[in-house]
């Protein structure tokens, strides 16, 4: 025992090394495994890619882009609530979202395609499951999945990245009822 | 009377001729390494300067959470200002004064020191002439809103139309001339190695990320152009494509300082511990490492942006590789200290060097789950990330800048040491600064965490107690730099080398005064103290012993 203790006393470097790439290697896979299975919080909450909206809110979209309903911003489709919005600026910070407010049930499922065609902005939501943080750049929508929280009430988004002097400014409400 | 008036007029005159053409010259274009060590340590104490002035204003804001949407343009100009001064001039100025000292202290010498100066200036040039534009959109300046002048945007509030472009122009010109001043320094540690030589630790991490340097700043004067050509030829921007660019150059940039520094911390550390390094030989591997990791994980700046799946997964792996790097350090550089006999931190530079180890731990900790995508969303874009890299830059960067030139001070200087007085100012000074900063790392990591986005000028009142603290915190510990650097700075100004040195003398120009600045010719500040200190009336006086 005494020799092993002065062995590592010793390589105590490599020992160390060895400790922080089989940690780099666990906390590796766990994304890995957390990505291909979409049971991470990044995918769950809405990894801004189509490929990374689950197979059910993929069809939704596709089925609301095919058929936009009558208002052009949301539409349940299959249970879950699309929503087409814009952020976009004229001048003044009031209605940088269109919409800038979300109706939606209890434990809903919500998917959003976020379109940002004047500069890069964002979506920063904090739920009291997680946290939903996304990036939109021009010309590239990011798409947004996640599901409305059980507790009935208002829920503020905030636009997360400098877009300008309002930027702290832009929020919009998701209401539960 | 008419004598005394001759007389006031010759000391005054003595005085100016300080600022004499030909000392001028030396200090805007020195012919020594050590004068191209100074001239960069000096640009980086400038835009230090300016970094910390600007970041106090934009605390002093932050202490009210309902800032009017007016507030928003001289805070978001003051935020630039910040963020360009510090990523901009500070850091590649440090840098370069590091790697710079380090070739010095290895007894390697830079040969084309008028291109070193030359560079400096037009650096300096550049980034000043852009910054009198008023520049708005933040220092990673994405696109589009960096090149916006609507009614809705304007990148800079001085400058419109065609002079933007300009002012993208100037801003390539100021890193392309980093980019060679760095290229310099690897081409003349090459040429004055010393033969037959490894090189020390120090220089070995300097001249590493010399290259470093040498290869990710042309991503920024690039990205640079790329707006240029946009407002004055219209070429189009693709959003993703900038973005990508800017953060190969973007990423690395926050190890231009540190990882040299980290040669810095191999050389102290052992000296202050009075034992040799714990490994040297896994100190030297691991420059590899990080010199090649550090090139590899910048698109974890974007997890939050809609980038691909395989990228993010790329990402996740080199970005933990490289902090495997920098765990590697921390062990090294701490197994170093707990084995010694004791660490000599009441030493300035002991002190400085521990206080910028036990930094980066604590700094580098917070980074830890950044690279993870499940874990980033919950804090990008927030204080989390702010808390992280300012307790780093508050300490492994500033404490191993101050512990560095705090050693140039004594080693230009053959016999200079600080007297205990000083000693006990500078150590209480650092004290002073890393404590409360690192209580504001903490806290805005904190904030952060709950949900305070970065950059905002209103916010939750939830957050209020948070910012009030953290803008009280930054007051206090910014009176310990200044007292540490100060301290420093005065007891090298008014210290001769000259040990006990009484002259009597009738002239009005005391002999001593002019047989010392025949020894030491071309050396300004040895001239500076004993001007000051013997051209009083033409008397005698002591020169200041110091040791």
């Amino acid at each position: 025992m005494a020799d092993f203790k002065e062995k590592i006393a010793h390589h105590a470097e490599l020992a160390w090394f060895i400790v922080m790439l089989v940690m780099v290697a666990v906390f590796f896979s766990w994304s890995v495994i957390e990505v291909t299975n979409g049971s991470s919080t990044s995918i769950r909450y809405g990894l801004p890619l189509f490929s990374g909206l689950p197979a059910q809110a993929q069809q939704a979209v596709l089925t609301f882009e095919k058929s936009p309903p009558a208002n052009r911003t949301s539409e349940v489709v299959d249970g879950i609530l699309v929503v087409n919005m814009t952020a976009m600026q004229n001048g003044t910070f009031s209605d940088v979202f269109h919409p800038n407010v979300i109706v939606a049930q209890p434990g809903e499922p919500i998917t959003i395609i976020l379109n940002s065609p004047q500069v890069i902005t964002g979506f920063f939501i904090r739920l009291p499951d997680g946290v939903v943080n996304v990036n939109a750049v021009p010309n590239e929508p990011s798409y947004v999945y996640f599901v409305a929280p059980n507790q009935p009430g208002n829920y503020t988004w905030r636009e997360p990245e400098l877009a300008g002097y309002d930027f702290s400014y832009m929020t919009g409400t998701l209401e539960v009822v | 009377m008419s004598f005394q008036v001759k007389d006031v007029l010759k000391i005054i005159s003595n005085y100016f001729s300080i600022f004499s053409t030909s000392n001028i010259k030396k200090v805007l274009f020195p012919s020594t390494t050590s004068g191209v060590i100074w001239q960069y340590f000096a640009g980086s104490l400038a835009w230090l300067a300016v970094v910390g002035m600007a970041a106090m204003n934009l605390r002093t804001y932050l202490t009210y959470p309902s800032n009017s949407p007016e507030v928003g343009v001289t805070y978001y100009a003051f935020l630039t200002l910040h963020g360009w001064s510090a990523m901009l001039g500070l850091v590649p100025f440090a840098a370069i004064s590091v790697i710079a000292y380090s070739m010095y202290k290895d007894g390697m010498s830079i040969r084309r020191t008028k291109l070193m100066s030359g560079m400096f200036w037009l650096a300096n040039a550049g980034l000043i002439f852009a910054l009198l534009g008023g520049p708005d959109m933040g220092w990673y300046m994405y696109p589009p809103l960096a090149v916006e002048d609507n009614s809705n945007f304007h990148a800079f509030l001085n400058y419109h139309g065609a002079l933007m472009g300009i002012a993208y122009l100037a801003l390539a010109i100021s890193s392309l001339a980093q980019t060679i001043a760095t290229v310099n320094l690897v081409s003349d540690a090459y040429a004055t190695k010393p033969k037959g030589q490894k090189l020390g630790i120090f220089s070995a991490y300097g001249v590493a990320f010399a290259v470093i340097i040498a290869l990710t700043l042309p991503a920024l004067t690039a990205a640079e152009l790329w707006y240029t050509l946009n407002i004055l030829a219209g070429v189009p921007i693709n959003t993703l494509l900038w973005l990508v660019l800017f953060w190969f150059y973007g990423h690395p940039v926050v190890y231009y300082v540190p990882f040299p520094l980290f040669g810095a911390l191999y050389y102290f550390v052992p000296k202050f511990s009075g034992r040799p390094l714990f490994s040297e030989k896994w100190a030297r591997w691991n420059i590899y490492l990080l010199a090649i990791g550090s090139m590899l994980i910048w698109v974890h700046h974007l997890q939050t942006f809609p980038i691909p799946v395989p990228v993010r997964l790329w990402i996740n792996l080199s970005t933990l590789v490289l902090a495997s790097g920098s765990g590697l350090t921390v062990l090294n550089l701490g197994l170093t200290v707990l084995t010694s006999k004791g660490y000599n931190y009441k030493d300035p530079v002991g002190m400085a060097t521990l206080m910028a180890l036990i930094g980066f731990i604590l700094g580098g900790v917070q980074a830890v789950p950044l690279p993870m995508f499940p874990i980033n969303p919950i804090v990008h874009n927030t204080y989390y990330v702010v808390g992280h890299f300012h307790l780093v830059i508050w300490t492994l960067i500033l404490m191993g800048f101050t512990a560095v030139f705090l050693d140039v001070l004594r080693t230009v200087r053959p016999g200079f040491d600080y007297s205990k007085s000083a000693t006990r100012l500078i150590n209480a000074g650092i004290l002073v600064w890393t404590i409360p900063f690192v209580i504001v790392g903490y806290l805005m990591s904190m904030e952060g965490y709950m949900g305070m986005l970065r950059r905002v000028i209103a916010y939750p009142t939830t957050f209020y107690p948070y910012n009030l603290s953290i803008s009280l915190l930054a007051e206090i510990g910014i009176a310990g730099i200044v007292m540490a650097i100060g301290s420093a700075l005065v007891e090298f100004l008014t210290y001769s080398p000259s040990t006990t040195v009484s002259v009597s003398s009738g002239t009005s120009t005391p002999s001593v005064s002019l047989a010392t600045q025949q020894n030491m010719k071309g050396e300004f500040f040895d001239n500076l103290k004993l001007k000051l200190n013997n051209n009083v009336y033409g008397k005698t006086s002591d020169l200041r012993r110091l040791k």
